[in-house]
């Protein structure tokens, strides 16, 4: 029997996801349920298209499920890595004040520590629609980090950026919210050999959790090369 | 002076704790050093004469050029003997009892003449004649002698064979090991998943056939099956593609009497898949030609 690190944090019953257009209407997983604790690390590892993103994106409420419940119990990040949370032509600094109001959080305050960790600067000023992929993913990060989630949800964010943003992001989530839990979707295998304790693997409509990281690396290194 | 050196196997049945005091008492009054180890008489014994009781053919060799004295039975007597002795780890009695059949059939092939149990008296090199006691009238339990089948015969020719059902076999982290056959799930690393179940095979040509069921739940399976004595085997891999019934089957030569084992891997991670193992069946072959045989 698994014990939720900290307690639970997140619960998941029967989760599936389907998409209209979907060939055959082949669900993209379906029966998904698991549990997150309030300290818990968990990767999500699947082939490209298997729904890891869409996963992602349904637990943080981004996108809606087919069949299933979700039941946090601590808070949530937006999909960290995913731009859909803005308003496209609201500036970084408008989007900052609106969620610090959405937030109930002191904006500048908030906005020193989103420019801090961003270094977006003058391009605050600019609608977020003009910015680079890369640009909105810190400006999400850093918004994220802000906010103090409880739980973070990270769709490959780590891999946005330079070498020095990309340490930027590990240290601040990985050694300086040591506490938090996480689900990350990730390719990168030696990221969540040393951070994750549980692995889901989403592969051809069926998911399985490990809770041997290693495990669930071999099989999925299989999935890919296969 | 070289010492008299005698060597007696004995098969289980009903006799065989009268045959072993009755021999261990003549050779004892004979100034025999008596034991149960080669190794042990080589360092120990003495220089009169030396008996040993063996328990395997590798015993029996390393005890080299001795007078050979072996007592048998029929093959149900000697199962249900041992199955009395074990009766909770029938698997391990028949591992035990493999060890003697194969040494008897080892022995037989270097001519060595067989001697009943249920005679009365022995005639023994250098010890004379030998009476046993009569044994007390006990029935031992009737066990399924089938998977030391291919020893009806004393010394299996060809075509001897028997059937080695799943529980003879160990399930390695096997879930829902209740079902039998237990349902192994292949999801995991590349692993061992079922081996076994060690059962002493005399010199000769042998074949496995594994009996399996697979669910592929829609992804390719690859295994990997073994066959042969320790690291001395012949390998084999499938990649299964289809739910179903299959059988593989794989030769190997014993060189010497050896612990048959059946090895079935996942050869490597899988995702999906289930697997259950139902059991093997060897077959005793003809010699390839040209095959050496360990011949001391």
């Amino acid at each position: 029997m698994w014990d939720a690190p900290g307690g639970i944090g997140l619960e998941v019953t029967g989760l599936g996801k389907t998409y209209k257009h979907a060939p055959g209407g082949r669900p993209l997983f379906k029966d998904l349920s698991f549990t997150v604790g309030r300290q818990d690390r968990l990767a999500v590892l699947g082939r490209n298209g298997q729904g890891k993103s869409t996963l992602i994106k349904i637990l943080g409420g981004a996108l809606g499920a087919t069949s299933g419940r979700i039941d946090w119990r601590m808070t949530n990040s937006w999909p960290i890595g995913f731009a859909g949370g803005f308003q496209g032509s609201l500036s970084g600094r408008d989007n900052i004040r609106f969620l610090s109001r959405l937030y109930k959080r002191d904006f500048d305050e908030m906005l020193r520590r989103v420019d801090d960790f961003a270094e977006l600067g003058s391009k605050l000023a600019l609608p977020v629609k003009h910015y680079s992929s890369g640009m909105r993913a810190r400006l999400a990060f850093g918004l994220s980090l802000t906010i103090e989630f409880e739980c973070y949800l990270i769709d490959e964010l780590v891999a946005v950026g330079d070498a020095r943003f990309q340490r930027k992001c590990r240290e601040e989530l990985f050694e300086h919210r040591a506490d938090r839990a996480f689900i990350m979707a990730s390719h990168d295998m030696r990221l969540i050999e040393k951070h994750c304790e549980r692995v889901l693997i989403i592969e051809s409509g069926r998911v399985k959790m490990f809770h041997d990281v290693r495990e669930a690396i071999d099989i999925y290194s299989w999935l890919r090369a296969a | 002076m070289n010492p008299a050196k005698i060597g007696f196997l004995i098969l289980p049945s009903p006799h065989e704790r009268a045959w072993r005091s009755a021999v261990t008492e003549a050779a004892v009054a004979a100034g025999f050093s008596v034991a149960k180890s080669a190794t042990w008489l080589k360092s120990n014994g003495n220089a009169v004469g030396q008996l040993l009781i063996a328990g395997s053919a590798a015993e029996a060799r390393d005890f080299g050029d001795a007078h050979w004295v072996v007592v048998t039975t029929e093959l149900t007597t000697a199962v249900n003997t041992m199955s009395a002795r074990v009766p909770h780890a029938l698997s391990k009695g028949y591992r035990l009892l493999a060890e003697l059949l194969a040494a008897q059939a080892w022995l037989i092939d270097k001519g060595v003449v067989l001697s009943h149990s249920d005679e009365k008296s022995l005639d023994l090199p250098y010890l004379g004649a030998i009476t046993r006691e009569c044994a007390p009238d006990e029935s031992p339990p009737v066990a399924d002698a089938s998977p030391l089948s291919l020893y009806c015969d004393a010394a299996p020719s060809v075509g001897a064979s028997a059937e080695w059902p799943h529980d003879l076999f160990v399930f390695k982290n096997a879930a829902k090991a209740i079902l039998s056959p237990p349902h192994i799930d292949l999801t995991g690393r590349g692993r061992v998943l079922v081996y076994g179940p060690r059962f002493a095979l005399p010199p000769g040509r042998w074949q496995a056939t594994a009996n399996f069921t697979v669910d592929t739940e829609g992804s390719d399976l690859f295994l990997k099956f073994q066959w042969g004595v320790g690291e001395d085997f012949h390998e084999m891999q499938v990649t299964l593609q289809n739910s179903g019934a299959y059988e593989v089957t794989l030769d190997h030569a014993w060189n010497f009497v050896g612990s048959a084992e059946l090895r079935v891997w996942a050869a490597n991670a899988h995702f999906l898949g289930r697997m259950e193992f139902h059991g093997a069946k060897v077959v005793r072959l003809p010699d390839l030609e040209g095959e050496l045989r360990c011949a001391s």
